[in-house]
């Protein structure tokens, strides 16, 4: 009996075993690898699982899958492959160059077959189709950037000069920026592009390429400022800048012009059941994909004020002639803005200068109440900021009201204000590395309230919408009016509630545990808990300028952070230079919001004189420590002694 | 009425060292009576004195104040009770406000600060009242920038803060020691009047001699963390600088010898 049992239990344990091995045997386990959630890249792995379950390979069934998307962040994509190899997946699917590019270099006794590649002879899968790593096959998708810019150029003649905007960190950017060059040469056009770093500074490049007397985009193939599209489109669209996409799959630009990701993912598909039909990937040449779909759409062409000729209308594999959500352009039916004459062109330039300003406002006073008002060097708005831009995006994705999406911004910002305060008051870390921690936390967080690492906000309500509905868009009317009227009412509102909160009984105590700790102690207040309030208040009012910033530029990006405090920080700076002396609270919280209107249109006035949009930080980072470090050359600099020992 | 007993503080010094500041100081002091204390540095002095405001924590005694036992209370909840002028006329108000915002702070300590604008008419007038009372030509400068002030002017409207709503006890730590005499006299001036008008509790830390004998109706002497003397009534009557200044040292060489017989008699038990 004893020994019948411990057979029997031996039998079972081995059966087990032995399932689970026969099971990875018989059912293939796939790891699928993206760098990140671009729509295109969605778009490629749905038509990879089609092709596959249009096979009869089941998930779960008899394939399974194991997802992995490194959210933007390319070096978690070596972390994924040899999460991959730990987990003893059969195969791997690739999406996008990067992604291809890093499975070849970590993984080759298993097949990788990869899509969304442009290239795959510039990633080193191979020589030639037939010619490859044994271990690598796929289908690539051809993105001619040069016909592309050749039909953009012959759709939209208005525009004389064409450019892009490209990634320097991204290794495809400069094969792609060449094909252009060079065809642009070829056509006798001129061809500008201006190198942008982070999402967050598309809408500065685009200012800048238009600057330059670029009258329309022909966006080149890139993840990062495919994920910023929206906020392209949108710049453009106020400039009057026309934009053509060189992939399909974004939503915005009236034109679009290259392979369907959804076909490219199929075939790729179509490549992977042959490899799990027993076929070695050395034999299997990579596919092209059929030849480039033209997408136009028809609504944002008439947000552009632009038409797209018939005979090209005709051409296009897919016409797009409403939007989804059409209250956005309820007012479509009155006449299009025309493309901008110059004088127009200027004043919008500095109207965005003044809308992002405004936007900013709530952002500069977050800043001032931590850093002036409670003398904290806090360094959490790095991440507050997209933590409020992440909230509002993802409630306002989900379909949520966009009133409510902000107001819940601004709370998801106190909350990580007031972790920062209590890291210092109860725990005791140091106010600097309180703050860095919670920063560095909330990326973290902020990937997962997004889920991604971008959401697109084109095409749904905003703050705005309902501005919309009630007065039609016309030429003078655009967007960054209706956004300039929106973010003017809420600032002042804002700003008004700030200063009478920092007058009340409460906000004088707030106001005093900054000015001095002992004094407020002994008036029987716990500093704590001040500290705590402000900080929350502080990030709230960071949050918030987030949400509004996401909202206006039309996507939240889990990258849209960095330098936020400086900016903040200039902005305060400014204010208090520009202040009269005798201003009381009142006027400092104005003249603070002032500092932030007058530092985007400082940031405006650079670009139009030709400054780089990669050294706007550098820019900003030296003049605060210009408006810093003057006072110590004792030039006569009223307030030096307040303003350097406030920030020490 | 303050009960004090049994107070130890001792202050680890960076290196490892410690100092004892307070060895078991016993202290009782009857409502509104004025009491001075005086010491050299290092005397515990200044040191009871924030023990007793809740600055520090005492490693053993108890502190009560008006029948509470107040010795785990944080410094802050103690500020209902207590009221405190600082040395250092920067430390005692915000410089960044006006005179009349950092009056409604301090009418506000001990209770409940709400979201309303408690600067108003009726406020002002309390406060314009209140300083003219000072008898300093305050009275108008309630919408001055504290920190465009004096700092006798500061510290005459520190005290005025301290004793705004009235405190169960009124500590003054030096208060008068930074600055110039003319501004001393008249701190000292408006400090007796406040005390006496209010029939306050007090405890006035001083490093004058004139002062102790010449302010409130009892003198305490510090040394080496203990109390070796105390003088009222009849026995501080007519009492000079020269004899306290006698006095002190004869009863230093007493606490000297008797702090040294502990030392050798912990020496000899160890």
């Amino acid at each position: 009996m004893r020994r019948s049992s411990r057979t029997l239990l031996g039998a079972a344990a081995l059966a087990l075993a032995g399932c689970s091995r026969a099971d990875h045997g018989k059912r293939p386990v796939i790891g699928v690898a993206q760098v990140s959630s671009l729509a295109p890249l969605d778009e490629a792995r749905e038509g990879f699982y089609k092709a596959l379950a249009d096979s009869g390979f089941v998930r779960d069934v008899n394939v399974t899958f194991i997802e992995r998307n490194a959210q933007g962040d390319v070096p978690t994509l070596s972390l994924i492959m040899r999460d991959f190899v730990q987990q003893g997946v059969t195969q791997v699917a690739t999406f996008s160059s990067i992604a291809t590019q890093t499975a070849i270099k970590s993984i080759s006794d298993r097949p990788v077959i990869f899509g969304a590649v442009a290239n795959p002879y510039l990633i080193g899968a191979g020589t030639s189709a037939t010619s490859h790593r044994p271990n690598v096959t796929g289908a690539e998708i051809p993105l001619p950037v040069d016909s592309t810019l050749a039909v953009a150029v012959a759709t939209f003649p208005q525009a004389r000069v064409w450019g892009t905007l490209f990634d320097p960190a991204d290794p495809f950017a400069e094969f792609y920026l060449d094909m252009a060059k060079r065809k642009a040469e070829r056509m006798g056009v001129r061809f500008v592009s201006i190198a942008c770093t982070s999402a967050q500074d598309i809408p500065a490049s685009v200012q800048a390429l238009h600057a330059q007397g670029v009258g329309g985009i022909m966006q080149i193939p890139s993840i990062m400022i495919g994920g910023g599209m929206p906020a392209l489109v949108k710049q453009a669209r106020e400039l009057g800048v026309v934009v053509v996409a060189s992939n399909t799959g974004y939503p915005g630009p009236p034109l679009a012009i290259g392979a369907s990701f959804y076909d490219n993912g199929y075939a790729q598909g179509l490549v992977m059941i042959r490899v799990l039909h027993g076929e070695s990937p050395a034999k299997i040449p990579f596919q092209k994909s059929a030849k480039p779909k033209i997408v136009v759409d028809l609504g944002a062409a008439r947000d552009f004020g632009v038409t797209i000729p018939r005979e090209l209308v005709a051409q296009a594999s897919e016409v797009i002639s409403e939007k989804k959500d059409t209250s956005h352009v309820n007012g479509a039916a009155t006449p299009a803005p025309t493309a901008a004459s110059d004088a127009s062109s200027a004043w919008r330039f500095w109207l965005s200068a003044l809308v992002l300003g405004l936007a900013f406002s709530a952002l500069a006073w977050g800043v001032y109440i931590a850093s002036r008002v409670l003398r904290f060097p806090d360094i959490t708005p790095d991440g507050s900021f997209p933590l409020g831009a992440a909230v509002a995006a993802t409630l306002i994705y989900s379909g949520a009201d966009p009133l409510i999406a902000t107001v819940v911004a601004f709370f998801a910002g106190m909350g990580a204000g007031y972790v920062t305060g209590v890291l210092h008051t109860r725990l005791r870390v140091t106010e600097l590395l309180s703050g860095i921690l919670v920063m560095t936390a909330l990326y973290s967080v902020n990937l997962h309230v997004m889920g991604r690492s971008n959401i697109s906000l084109l095409d749904r309500a905003t703050l705005v919408t309902r501005m919309h509905t009630a007065v039609p868009r016309t030429a003078a009317w655009s967007g960054d009016m209706a956004f300039g009227v929106v973010f003017l009412l809420l600032t002042v509102a804002i700003g008004m509630l700030i200063a009478w909160f920092l007058r009340t009984d409460f906000g004088t105590a707030m106001r005093a545990a900054g000015d001095n700790p002992a004094m407020i102690t002994a008036q029987g207040v716990d500093r704590r808990g001040m500290v705590e309030l402000a900080l929350a208040l502080s990030n709230g009012l960071v949050a918030l300028s987030g949400a509004l910033i996401a909202q206006y530029q039309g996507f939240a990006d889990v990258t849209m952070g960095v330098g936020t405090l400086v900016a903040g920080m200039a902005a305060v700076i400014l204010g208090e230079t520009l202040k009269p002396r005798r201003a009381r609270l009142g006027g400092t919280i104005i003249m603070v919001a002032i500092g932030a209107i007058v530092f985007r249109a400082l940031i405006a006035l650079a670009l139009r004189i030709g400054l780089n949009p990669i050294d706007l930080k550098l820019a900003t980072a030296a003049f605060v420590l210009l408006t810093l470090a003057l006072p110590n050359f004792n030039f006569g600099f009223r307030r030096s002694a307040a303003m350097v020992g406030a920030t020490r | 009425m303050i009960e004090i007993s049994g107070l130890e503080k001792t202050f680890d010094q960076p290196g490892g060292d410690q100092t004892i500041a307070l060895r078991g100081v016993d202290l009782s002091i009857a409502a509104g009576q004025f009491v001075s204390v005086i010491g050299s540095n290092g005397s515990g002095k200044s040191t009871i004195l924030n023990v007793i405001a809740g600055t520090y924590r005492p490693d053993a005694g108890s502190i009560q104040i008006a029948a509470t036992d107040v010795t785990r209370w944080p410094e802050h909840k103690r500020a209902k009770l207590v009221g405190r002028v600082f040395q250092d006329p920067f430390k005692g108000t915000c410089p960044s406000m006006t005179v009349a915002e950092n009056l409604r702070m301090a009418e506000l300590r001990g209770r409940r600060r709400g979201l309303r604008l408690g600067l108003n008419r009726g406020s002002r007038v309390r406060y314009r009242e209140a300083l003219a009372s000072l008898g300093m030509r305050l009275e108008g400068r309630l919408d001055a920038s504290m920190g465009t002030l004096s700092g006798g002017q500061r510290q005459a409207i520190t005290l005025l803060m301290a004793t705004l709503t009235r405190p169960e006890l009124l500590l003054l730590d030096e208060h008068t020691a930074a600055l110039d005499p003319r501004a001393e006299e008249q701190i000292m001036r408006v400090t007796d009047q406040v005390v006496r008008s209010q029939s306050l509790t007090t405890l006035m830390v001083t490093h004058s001699m004139e002062q102790a004998v010449r302010f409130g109706d009892r003198t305490i002497m510090m040394h080496r963390g203990l109390i070796v003397a105390d003088l009222s009534g009849e026995e501080r009557r007519g009492v000079t600088e020269s004899d306290l200044l006698m006095r002190f040292s004869e009863l230093r060489y007493t606490a000297e010898m008797r702090v040294t017989k502990d030392l050798l008699a912990g020496a000899a038990a160890g």
